[in-house]
């Protein structure tokens, strides 16, 4: 075999481990479900007193509550975020 | 005002297009089923979440306190990624331990307790049942409501048709029990229940956007208008923000509260964990679930201002100013269908938590009742598979039939929201045995029963008995003063706190002792054997999943007859004998004995547990086996045992494929090796045969005449030199094949080596007047290889070239180098080669097995040997050739530093 075959060969070797690796799908989705974790409690924080009161006030920005705004916009980024973290190969 | 008789015929096609989605995917095709078991019915079955409560009753409360009602729904959205490794376990746990209930699983994870599923069970009629009432109650106040002519309820005012919420009621029991009912498994799914609720997540989805939009944009100009016309009205602008009094920590323990509800509700176990075909479905749901809850609620606050707007003065009730407003605008199409979609969100809710409380039911207080006396052994013939489906039904009934009385007698006097959060405060009791459960191998039953115990007393103390005040059940003295007058006692403000709200205050109490009972209890109690079996098992079930099957957490001594015996209550004799053959068939165990094998004994339990619960299949199995208590070391043992098995019986099986591939190829290569040797032989006969033969016309003629005798002469030499030509082949292709031969590396000009190579065919090319064309580019072009190799393969080209070309023809030689590549070619004029050859010619004595074809010129190798060589230098050869048109050979050579 020429020695690009080979150096070929053993790139699909690796690969092959890589797929068949038993541990390799639970640590991705270790990691994927720390980030869910870490994800939820920071938009626990974004959506709880005290940062939640920065946007509490009886006013209106372009026609709409201020407090409407925020909690809709952080929700709507918050979906976005998750359904990026669990698609994610 | 629209007619009664037109609101009750849309509602009876309603449930009716219900009953035929459900029937026709129960008996759909298993093909069909696959979608309506996928991840998009899946995540909308979950919006069961969203009851009339949040369809009428969201409205309201923002109509009264703003925008804080949105806690109930940022608190499951930010819950609902944890599902991923969350609810996964516990669906994992639940498919291999065949448990059907919550009620099941906290038993089943604390030693199969039959007194901890039984109180949960209790635990959760008294949660629930209100909450179903609350449904009732929201159908028929919406159907006094859309068939007044004057938007006010009158109540009692009863249509035709009498009292609505006991129509309703029947027509839930009669769903429940003809799609859930049908089989005693109560592991086995309901698909068809399962559709018809996405469908009505749909429906109440829709309508509330359809007023969403009419109220957005059709009675006003766009969101920004609805906002700054509310704007002006003081009352209304407050609705804008969350700053009420006790405002933010309400905020953040309800969204704790909704969050955990959202998980543990018996109906949202019910169809994330029991209903669930795939748990990669659950990866959808994490975003699907919170998007269903942020469309749901868009509308909620303009609905409310423009509610507000339109009926000043506080006649009306907020919680139906959905249905209100398309009415006072005449829009009866609109009413019409805002009313099926509360509808909708009522009677989804209904089924769903009718059919989880009544497995409850009959697994945890009908099943242990029977199995309790001894009803069963005076009539030896009773059939237990009818008495669990009958009982299953009466519990139907039953919950059905006390919460119509619960909303008939009680209920008049709360708001849609208050009872849904007393729910929840009582299912969320179940928590911290539940999570402890997952993750902490310590927690046990008597933590578990002690923290269960003291957080429902709490919840009933500080939330119940205060709701039953109104009723006139309780006198009012209890809440202003405590009971016997004792201020510290105060059911809204325990130890005399008063920083919190009611429900807040109930479930911040309520889950502290809960939890902290729970921790404190089990940190200083012993846990029996079976529940640190059940422990180890929860806890690491990842691990152990796989070997259930092989590994019995069982010690005793059972018969095969009896096990039989008992599967036959429920599935009748012939199907238990089959159950059993075919798993001792699957296990390799031997099922002719008496004996019964300890597998076969867990299994039996396992599939009992699916119909009865798991603490009653414990019941009925060890009231037919002697059995011994399996200690906790001794459970690892037998867990580590066969999963060392497993690796091992695995690690054979790589073994062995290793071994048949390794055959496989061996006997490939002794194939090949006859092939070659069939082949050289009958090479090598052909000159003998002519040589042998010339030489005996020499022998036998000696009068021959001189030129006839040098012509057989010559004939001799040619044929000696083609065999010892053939021989070196043969010999070299075998050096090539068997890795032995080396290249002699140096520096070679590639013009250097093209020119020299055609010298030594020069003469053969004359001879046929071919052209030879040179063109090497750059010229200075250099390459590191083995010069003699390279120079036999060229030969060997321009050879067959020189063969193969009709007088007159032209040959090309060429070199060019193209990044890191050299492509040496020789091209010629010749016939071709077919297609199909082309790939084939590179083998050895191709030409030779395939002499039809054409006129055998040579060995048959030369082109395996060339294709030996250049693959030695890392580089390839192939040929491009259109039938008649000639022949290039290519080799590509890789320049490598």
């Amino acid at each position: 075999m020429d020695i690009k075959g080979r150096k070929r060969a053993f790139a699909k070797q690796k690969l092959d481990s890589f797929l068949v690796n038993p541990y390799l799908g639970a640590v991705n989705q270790k990691m994927k479900s720390t980030k869910l974790s870490f994800l939820a409690f920071f938009f626990f924080v974004l959506l709880n007193y005290p940062l939640l009161s920065i946007a509490d006030k009886a006013k209106l920005l372009g026609g709409l509550p201020v407090l409407y705004i925020y909690v809709f916009s952080v929700w709507v980024f918050f979906i976005g975020l998750v359904y990026r973290i669990v698609n994610k190969k | 005002m629209l007619s009664s008789w037109l609101i009750v015929l849309f509602s009876l096609i309603y449930l009716a297009l219900l009953f035929f989605i459900a029937y026709r995917v129960e008996g759909s095709k298993q093909k069909k089923r696959s979608f309506f078991q996928g991840p998009v019915v899946y995540a909308l079955s979950l919006a069961v979440f969203c009851t009339a409560w949040t369809f009428y009753g969201s409205v309201g409360k923002a109509s009264k306190e703003g925008l804080g009602f949105l806690a109930v729904y940022i608190g499951p959205t930010l819950i609902s990624p944890l599902w991923l490794f969350l609810l996964r376990k516990i669906i994992r746990i639940c498919k291999t331990q065949r448990i059907t209930t919550i009620a099941d699983f906290i038993s089943s994870r604390y030693g199969k307790n039959l007194s901890l599923a039984s109180i949960i069970t209790v635990l959760c009629f008294l949660g629930v049942i209100p909450y179903i009432s609350l449904q009732l109650k929201a159908i028929s106040d919406s159907f006094d409501l859309i068939i007044s002519p004057d938007f006010k309820m009158k109540s009692g005012s009863y249509g035709l048709i009498g009292d609505t919420g006991l129509i309703v009621a029947l027509c839930m029991a009669l769903f429940s029990i003809v799609f859930s009912t049908r089989k005693v498994e109560s592991n086995e799914q309901h698909t068809g229940m399962v559709v018809a609720v996405a469908f009505e997540s749909i429906i109440k989805l829709f309508a509330f956007l359809a007023v969403g939009v009419y109220v957005t944009w059709i009675l006003f100009d766009g969101f920004g208008d609805v906002f700054s016309r509310a704007f002006v009205f003081p009352e209304l602008r407050n609705l804008f923000v969350v700053q009420q009094q006790f405002g933010y920590s309400d905020w953040l323990w309800i969204a704790l509260l909704s969050g955990i509800a959202a998980t543990l509700l018996p109906r949202q176990f019910q169809l994330a964990v029991v209903e669930n075909t795939d748990e990669s479905h659950l990866k959808h749901a994490t975003w699907l679930f919170p998007l269903y809850l942020l469309l749901i609620n868009i509308f909620v606050l303009p609905i409310a201002l423009s509610g507000g707007m339109m009926f000043p003065g506080n006649g009306v009730n907020g919680d139906y100013f959905i249905l209100d407003i398309p009415m006072q605008m005449n829009q009866k199409a609109l009413a019409l269908l805002v009313f099926i979609g509360g509808f909708a969100a009522a009677t989804s809710m209904i089924i769903v938590d009718t059919i989880a409380l009544s497995t409850m039911f009959s697994n945890h207080i009908a099943m242990p009742v029977l199995l309790g006396s001894d009803y069963r052994i005076k009539n030896p013939l009773f059939d237990l598979s009818r008495f669990l489906l009958n009982s299953r039904r009466l519990g139907i009934l039953v919950i059905l039939g006390v919460a119509y009385a619960y909303y008939h007698y009680i209920s008049k006097y709360y708001s849609l929201v208050s009872v849904g959060l007393i729910s929840f405060v009582s299912i969320a009791q179940l928590a911290p045995a539940i999570i402890g459960g997952l993750y902490w191998k310590k927690g046990n039953k008597k933590g578990a029963l002690s923290g269960l115990i003291a957080g429902f007393a709490i919840w009933f103390y500080t939330l119940v008995l205060p709701s039953l005040v109104g009723s006139g059940i309780i006198q009012s003295d209890f809440v202003q003063y405590g009971p016997w007058g004792i201020e510290l006692l105060k059911p809204n403000q325990l130890f005399g706190f008063t920083g919190f709200s009611p429900i807040t205050h109930a479930f911040f109490f309520s889950m502290l002792f809960n939890l902290g009972l729970y921790v404190l209890v089990s940190l200083n109690t012993k846990a029996d054997d079976k529940e640190q079996n059940q422990a180890e098992i929860f806890v690491n079930i990842f691990k152990y999943e796989k070997i259930m099957d092989a590994a019995p957490v069982w010690k005793g001594q059972a018969s095969i007859p009896d096990m039989e015996s008992l599967l036959a209550n429920f599935f009748g004799e012939q199907r238990s004998r089959n159950a059993i053959r075919n798993f001792s068939i699957r296990n390799q165990i031997s099922s002719e004995q008496e004996k019964a094998d300890p597998k076969l004994v867990a299994y039996v339990e396992r599939v009992l547990s699916g119909i009865i619960g798991s603490a009653s299949a414990r019941i009925m199995v060890a009231s037919v086996v002697k059995e011994e208590e399996v200690k906790l070391a001794e459970l690892m043992d037998i867990l580590r045992e066969s999963q060392q098995l497993m690796l091992l019986n695995r690690e054979l099986k790589r073994a062995k494929s290793q071994l048949e591939l390794a055959n496989h190829r061996l006997k490939e290569m002794d194939e090949l090796k006859d092939d070659f040797l069939a082949t050289v032989t009958h090479e090598l006969r052909t000159p003998i045969t002519s040589i042998r033969a010339f030489s005996e016309i020499l022998f036998d003629n000696p009068e021959l005449e001189l030129d006839d005798r040098q012509h057989y002469l010559q004939i001799i030499n040619k044929e000696t030199e083609r065999l010892s030509r053939l021989l070196s082949q043969v010999l070299d292709l075998e050096k090539y094949d068997s890795g032995k031969q080396k290249l002699l590396l140096e520096e070679v000009y590639v013009k250097e080596l093209i020119q020299e190579s055609i010298n030594s065919i020069k003469s053969l090319a004359d001879e046929k007047k071919l052209n030879l064309l040179v063109d090497v580019d750059p010229e200075q072009l250099n390459l590191i290889l083995d010069k003699d190799k390279m120079m036999q393969v060229l030969i060997n080209l321009l050879s067959n070239a020189v063969k193969f070309t009709e007088t007159g023809g032209l040959i090309q030689v060429s070199a060019l180098r193209r990044d890191d590549q050299v492509v040496l070619s020789v091209k010629d004029t010749g016939r071709g080669i077919e297609p199909e050859y082309q790939e084939l010619i590179f083998d050895k004595f191709f030409q030779a097995r395939n002499q039809t074809i054409r006129k055998p010129k040579g060995s048959g190798l030369g082109l395996a040997i060339c294709r030996k060589i250049v693959e030695l230098h890392g580089g390839t050869i192939e040929v491009l050739s259109e039938p008649g048109k000639g022949a290039t050979f290519v080799i590509t050579l890789f320049i490598t530093d």
